[in-house]
């Protein structure tokens, strides 16, 4: 089994970040800034195992999950109960992409749990782990944020 | 006659965005689970021409949901809609026996083609 390197990871994993979203008729840009959050921010987090272990969470703007989900599901109101199957879908299509990706470039064989929802920011749990962060701005101002967390050794092999 | 297909697949999101692409089309959605263990039971009761599956569910993933509905239904037609799109979970769904394997984004030329393929290869 082949491995790439923790920024080879990271890499991918924004390339995809970038990609799904704009499969969803929004885009997403890299930005250097801290993220300006407004009052309503949700967010999604699962586990990686098998060849990459990890955690990956993403913090969002409601108001961001609320206009992909419209585009997605074709409506203009989007009832409040269907946001968090939303997020846990966008999360679910981007998790697996990550996967897919990780496979085709080394061969590794990865898996993710279920995606676990919650109104609030992902809080880092900052002693255990190496921590990769990545910001965005949408086009509408909105901020996201992707947390990568992996193993002090090694994240893929 | 429209072909019934019964819908395999946690996120309600998923649920309606079949709903929306098949409305107007030769398919008609004649059941939606939530669950491998749903879609074992409601098989029996709608027998349906087609499933669409996904992978990553709470409980009985799809990919065992699939095994045993083929287990017990070989002629099944069962098509695999997940974002895990890669050589080894399309390998193990296709020696499972699913028809095909639609990725995650989906969108409506895709999802239809990957339907029709799967209902001729049958």
């Amino acid at each position: 089994m082949n491995s790439l390197s923790q920024q080879q990871i990271i890499k991918i994993i924004d390339r995809v970040m970038k990609d799904i979203t704009s499969q969803m008729n929004d885009d997403l840009r890299n930005t250097e800034d801290s993220i300006s959050f407004s009052e309503n921010v949700c967010s999604i987090c699962t586990t990686f195992e098998g060849g990459y272990h990890a955690t990956l969470a993403l913090s969002v703007d409601t108001s961001l999950l609320v206009r992909l989900a419209q585009q997605v599901m074709q409506e203009e109101n989007v009832p409040s109960e269907y946001l968090e199957d939303f997020a846990k879908e966008y999360f679910n299509v981007i998790c697996g992409q990550i996967a897919a990706n990780l496979f085709q470039a080394a061969n590794i064989s990865s898996r993710f749990q279920i995606p676990t929802f919650s109104t609030e920011r992902y809080k880092v749990d900052e002693n255990s782990v190496s921590q990769e962060v990545l910001n965005y701005t949408s086009n509408h101002n909105e901020g996201a944020q992707l947390i990568h967390q992996a193993p002090l050794e090694k994240s893929a092999e | 006659m429209s072909k019934k297909l019964m819908v395999v697949d946690d996120s309600r999101i998923v649920q309606i965005q079949l709903q929306k692409i098949l409305a107007g089309t030769d398919y008609e959605i004649v059941a939606c689970c939530q669950s491998g263990e749903d879609a074992l039971s409601m098989y029996d009761q709608v027998l349906p021409d087609l499933v669409t599956m996904d992978i990553l569910m709470p409980g009985m993933d799809g990919l065992e949901t699939a095994r045993m509905i083929l287990k017990k239904h070989p002629q099944a037609r069962i098509l695999m809609v997940s974002s895990l799109a890669y050589d080894d979970t399309i390998n193990e769904a296709t020696s499972i026996g699913a028809k095909g394997f639609v990725y995650k984004p989906f969108d409506k030329d895709q999802l239809l083609k990957s339907l029709e393929q799967a209902f001729v290869e049958s």
